[in-house]
């Protein structure tokens, strides 16, 4: 069945209600409405007000009230309008959710998902990657999908999950990619990687909307005899260290592409990991590709140039070929 | 697995009873209960519920809907007399309004011709608030909006055209591209803190800037706003419990229109009215009719004052409906079509028009029609100007990240604070620690 | 060959200097101890004279430039060696070139190499990558014979993948590489051997080095550049070890299918030593000692096609008749070209044997990351003067070894390497160990 990613998801959460009666939804706004961009439209309908909850317009509590919940067995789906409110509920997030289960051995098997990401205009408040924000805390999962194949079988699995995952929606891919999802249950696994494309040259490590970025790239490129290999996390928390470490092995040479800001970017990370785990088997400099240091700007031409882009792939993936 | 207990009758709920205690039976004493008002002053008082409700449809399917309660057939009320604005003024806030909805029908009409940026926020049914309370400010005064407060921004003194460049992204708009809507600010000359999305985010940060100027000196009002909705954030609680203790000036205009993007009032708070969350702070709350301009303005009048005496911040609820979906993109389909009707006939500006012309006779049909002449003319060339404006250039999405290179010189803006003269001299403190 | 200049290390801590000026240039005449350069440091500045007399032949390293300590920055040809300035300096590498301030913000920029092709430069170590490096160690590849394609000539796992095809690289047990220097070894393993800056205009064959060759030149000249060599002989009354290996000979042989040699009464005797002694059984790791836990003892075998030392791993635990066993089995290994790659990495210390063609005592260089090593000259027959237990001196003949250790200085003083030679003859002249 080709699926849109954003119908993808809403498979998913839908079809967890339906099997397992400790799920529920809250958020702002997802009720009669449908959430701010329809990921639960219809919810209401079918499951009741009282598993499809709007809220007040209070983050911490919503995280709050979540976790609360997921203490008495069950499995809370709360929506973030949009990613950039999470700043809002960090607290909730970082300093009680993420340390129970090591600090009193309460486990919290909850899901926080909204739309994050750039591409549409939504200027610096509706725009963000606040995925690093996560990757620092120690006990989230931090899931950022880049298929609708993905979608549906991640958010099934972070809700089975017994542990809190962040679900990084990117608003820009909802409507606009469809992908074959199967009708059958399935789910793809937390902390693994997967190779959107095969190539023996070079390696582009990213997730999420880069992905796209880089199989458009890797078109072009191919026309310079340039086989570029694609790893998409998939999950950014915990990462696939051995995937990743696969690809610099078989192509010697690495591209990190990612969306939000350079600096303490994953990239950073994953370089670490690189120089850990195939140190010896890079035949180049590992290469960053990713947003601008600064806040993500609202005009269409500045928004542009924050972003990275297919040139900019092309144009490092040449230079780096040459080296 | 738990301690066993020994088994305890479950109570009709299905809790066991707490620890051997029988539920109280004792009557509270009636004189230990205190009791305040809220100040209304409104002329009438609607009264709705918004309640969901399941419908069939034909196939038998359910659907969940909205549905309000309550009369809807109420007559409208006349506007209340000012207690402090002349005709002249009277007059500016109406001019105002048009401004700040004529300005609002051109942003439609681009972004319906493509010129827009991302989508547009109305403040439609909602211009006396926001007009006639930034009237209410002296010049030194500070102010936030929210993202419908455009209306403020032109009583402040910004050009329509800032807010429509904002919009369409603009390199001349007063964030040369980088933001949208009415996320701006100018701490140079009108005194306006720039909003961020996150809602009652401001709050704290106007009782920061009231505190900052009696620092110096001055005991400035500092206004902002808060929606029906917004107001459910933790730190709205925080910004207005600070300022209430601290005595800030903080004026606060809770514009409670109903709605919520698709989230009606019912499922934000419980209380009757929020301007009684005023007595839970410990600060004076008023509830105003929003559309009606010289309630709004009193309220804000008296509220001012009370800052600039040093008193302390003032609550004050405008009760209104946003009149358009959340923003351009949203149809509203949600609301109950009663709601609406409600409401038009509550249209500010056709009130105060009616006022103005018709009962109160400052106005000539003829003038009102050369007011609203000037008021399309003026928004016309703005439209010009900001449609004119080039797009920013891609590489202007760098810099500025930092204040470096002297961009800024930081000083009080009202003089040097206050210090204490003291004679006690530094000494290594001897008191125990929290950690050691 | 021409003598090393290095970067000296003025003061403990001190890990890198600056070459503020040469005082001569490549050509010039020399004299020892004439200042021949500048450097600054951390602590002190200051003029450093020249190692030895001759013709500054090279300058490796250029003013402004800062390195190592220990690292060469320059050769001298030696009074009477044919010098000829080499071509130029080492630049330092160009630091990388934006490629357009555009491009920066987006990427890294990919360091560019050096501008100039390396190819022609023999002197200029070949621009490669990790990978390319690695590959170069496991196929025993010099990476200054393989021609770079890549950004400004750098080498490209391409080019050494295609090198090595063409090659028809065998490497099999003459590989004399040591994973555990792979990680170990700086990256200086790399360094250019010196060599004719023309080809020599003398008729002959020119042969090409075979792998072994070049990476026993690599690791012997680097060896020196490493470690301060200091040197030592004792002298030992091997007559007790030669009468008790005639007697056990051939019981030795018949009952455990080995020959007897001498081979394992010195490991033996250096085994204890080395108990007593760890420092000998240490290496320098950065600002650390590593002292091994164990005792690997590497022993060199001569090859008619080079030389190997492949490793006798915990020979700490091993009695007599194990040590000889393994020695032969290693010996045996390595002349058939079985040696599996672990056997030849990990030593500790090091003995080797000049004496088997008759050399009284050789100077040999310590095996690297090894402290120590320990030569065996040739046993001979020689007038000693002995004391009997009485205290009477006689003239007799006796069985004469000498024994030298080649040892670090950076990290074993004389008096302790002394004590740790004095055990092991001691322990050779008193042998009261079984012998089975
Ligand atoms: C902290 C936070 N959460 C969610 C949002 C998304 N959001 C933007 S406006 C809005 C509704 C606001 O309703 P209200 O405060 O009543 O203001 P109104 O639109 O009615 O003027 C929501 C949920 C936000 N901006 N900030
Ligand atoms: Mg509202």
């Amino acid at each position: 069945m080709q699926l849109t990613y954003l119908e993808a998801i809403r498979q998913g959460i839908w079809e967890e209600m339906d099997r397992d009666p400790t799920v529920f939804c809250l958020g702002e706004d997802i009720g009669i409405y449908g959430g701010a961009f329809k990921v639960t439209d219809g919810f209401i309908d079918r499951f009741g007000a009282e598993r499809v909850i709007d809220t007040p317009i209070a983050e911490s509590a919503i995280v709050g009230a979540a976790f609360g919940a997921s203490l008495t067995g069950m499995r809370p789906v709360a929506e973030f309008q949009f990613m950039d409110f999470i700043g809002c509920a960090f607290n909730q997030i970082s300093n009680m959710v993420a340390k129970t289960h090591y600090l009193w051995g309460a486990p919290a098997p909850l899901v926080l998902r909204g739309p994050s990401g750039g591409y549409v205009h939504g200027g610096p408040f509706h725009s963000q990657n606040p995925e690093m924000w996560f990757v620092h805390n120690p006990g989230l999962k931090v899931i950022c999908p880049a298929t609708p194949y993905d979608a549906k079988g991640l958010i099934k699995a972070a809700i089975r999950d017994n542990n809190p995952c962040i679900f990084f929606e990117h608003k820009y891919l909802y409507r606009r990619i469809k992908g074959e999802v199967p009708a059958e249950d399935y789910v793809v696994p937390i902390g693994k990687a997967n190779i959107a494309r095969e190539g023996r040259d070079l390696s582009i490590i990213t997730y999420a909307a880069m992905v796209h970025t880089a199989l458009e790239a890797a078109e072009i490129l191919k026309n310079d005899g340039i086989d570029l290999e694609i790893l998409d996390l998939r999950t950014v928390s915990p990462l696939d260290r051995e995937a990743i470490a696969q690809t610099v092995k078989k192509t010697n040479k690495v591209i990190i592409l990612h969306e939000h800001s350079r600096t303490g970017g994953l990239a950073g990370e994953i370089a670490a990991i690189i120089n850990e785990e195939a140190f010896d088997d890079l035949d180049g400099p590992v290469v960053r590709i990713a947003g601008l240091d600064s806040p993500v700007p609202f005009s269409p031409p500045q928004e542009h140039h924050y972003l990275p882009k297919v040139e900019d792939v092309v144009r490092e993936a040449r230079r780096l070929k040459a080296y | 697995m738990g301690i066993r207990k020994a088994k305890s009758k479950p109570t009709s709920n299905g809790n066991r009873p707490r620890n051997g205690a029988s539920s109280s039976k004792a009557k509270p004493n009636a004189t230990n209960l205190r009791t305040y008002s809220i100040p209304d002053y409104r002329l009438e008082h609607p009264n709705f519920t918004v309640r969901q409700r399941i419908e069939k449809d034909r196939l038998g399917h359910e659907h969940v809907r909205y549905e309000v309660e309550g009369d809807l057939n109420a007559p409208v009320p006349p506007i209340r007399d000012s207690k402090y604005l002349d005709k002249k003024q009277c007059i500016e806030i109406y001019r105002w309004m048009l401004l700040n909805r004529k300005m609002e029908v051109a942003l439609e009409n681009l972004y319906k011709q493509g010129k827009v940026v991302g989508g547009v926020y109305f403040g439609l049914g909602q211009e006396a608030c926001s007009c006639a309370s930034a009237y209410a400010l002296d010049e030194d005064d500070w102010f936030a909006p929210m993202i419908r407060n455009q209306g403020s921004l032109l009583v402040r003194g910004f050009a329509a055209s800032d807010t429509m460049m904002q919009y369409m992204a603009k390199a001349d708009s007063p964030t040369k591209g980088r933001d949208g809507t009415s996320h701006f600010g100018d701490i140079e000359r009108r005194n306006m803190v720039s909003p961020i999305s996150m809602l009652g985010d401001l709050i704290p940060v106007m009782a920061g800037v009231a505190l900052g100027a009696r620092l110096q000196g001055r005991n400035l009002a500092v206004m902002t706003y808060i929606g029906d909705g917004g107001q459910s954030t933790g730190v709205t609680y925080e910004g207005i419990n600070f300022a209430a203790v601290q005595n800030l000036g903080l004026v606060l205009f809770v514009e409670s229109n109903l709605w919520a993007y698709s989230t009606p009032s019912e499922l934000q708070y419980r209380c009757k009215d929020l301007a009684e969350r005023a007595i839970g702070y410990g600060i004076p709350g008023v509830i105003v009719d929003g559309t009606d301009a010289c309630q709004v303005y009193d309220a804000a009048h008296e509220a001012v004052d009370r800052a600039h005496r040093g008193e302390g911040p003032t609550l004050i609820e405008a009760k209104m409906m946003r009149m358009k979906g959340h923003a351009i993109h949203d149809a509203a389909s949600y609301v109950p079509k009663p709601m609406f009707e409600f409401w038009k006939k509550r249209d500010p500006i056709a009130r105060f028009e009616n006022y103005l012309v018709r009962e109160k006779k400052w106005l000539t049909a003829k003038e009102n029609e050369e007011l609203i002449a000037s008021v399309e003319t003026e928004i016309e060339a703005e439209r010009e100007t900001a449609v004119n404006s080039p797009m920013p250039t891609p590489e202007s999405a760098e810099g500025g990240v930092y204040c470096e290179d002297g961009c800024h010189e930081i000083k009080p803006k009202y003089g040097a604070p206050k210090v204490k003269k003291g004679t006690s001299t530094f000494k290594q403190t001897e008191a125990a620690v929290h950690l050691r | 060959m021409p003598t090393d200049i290095i970067m000296p290390q003025m003061g403990e801590s001190i890990v890198e200097g600056t070459i503020t000026k040469w005082l001569k240039k490549p050509g010039d005449k020399v004299q020892r101890d004439e200042p021949l350069f500048e450097i600054s440091t951390d602590k002190v500045d200051a003029e450093i004279p020249a190692p030895a007399s001759g013709i500054l032949q090279e300058i490796k390293v250029t003013e402004g430039t800062t390195v190592g300590v220990n690292t060469v920055v320059g050769t001298i040809a030696v009074d009477g060696e044919a010098a000829k300035p080499a071509a130029a300096p080492a630049k330092p590498a160009p630091a990388p070139v934006p490629a357009s301030p555009k491009e920066e913000k987006k990427a890294a920029p990919v360091p560019p190499p050096a501008a100039v092709p390396a190819a022609h430069e023999e002197d200029e170590e070949a621009r490669s990558s990790p990978l390319v490096r690695k590959i170069a160690r496991e196929h025993g590849v010099s990476l200054s014979q393989v021609p770079g394609t890549g950004l400004g000539g750098r080498i490209t796992k391409q080019d050494i993948m295609s090198f090595i095809e063409n090659q028809g690289s065998h490497v099999g047990t003459d590989a004399f590489v040591r994973p555990a220097e792979r990680s170990e070894a700086p990256p200086a393993a790399a360094a250019p051997l010196p060599r004719p800056a023309t080809p020599a205009p003398y008729p002959g064959d020119l042969v090409p080095l075979t792998n072994m060759r070049r990476i026993i030149a690599q690791r012997m000249i680097e060896s020196r550049r490493t470690s301060a060599h200091v040197h030592c002989m004792y002298e030992v009354d091997f007559t007790r070890i030669v009468n008790l290996r005639a007697k056990h000979k051939g019981g030795f042989e018949q009952r455990h299918g080995a020959r007897l040699t001498f081979m394992p009464f010195f490991v033996r005797a250096a085994v204890i030593a080395l108990q007593q002694w760890p420092i000998i059984n240490a290496t320098l790791e950065g600002d650390n000692i590593h002292y091994h836990r164990q005792i690997n003892m590497g022993i060199a075998v001569a090859l008619d096609w080079g030389l190997i030392v492949p490793v006798l791993k915990n020979a700490g635990d091993l009695n007599f008749l194990g040590l000889q066993r393994g020695i032969t089995d290693l010996g045996e290994r390595a002349r058939t070209k079985k040696l599996k790659p672990e056997d030849v990495e990990g030593s500790t210390f090091t003995v080797t044997n000049p004496g088997q063609f008759g050399a009284v005592f050789g100077l040999p260089i310590i095996n690297q990351p090894n402290s120590a090593i320990m030569g065996v000259g040739g046993i001979t027959k020689q007038p000693m003067v002995i004391t009997d237990k009485d205290g009477t001196d006689s003239i007799a003949i006796r069985s004469v070894v000498h024994l030298t250790l080649g040892y670090d200085h950076r990290l074993i003083d004389g008096a302790v390497a002394d004590q740790f030679m004095a055990l092991v003859k001691k322990n050779l002249e008193t042998w009261t160990e079984e012998v089975g």
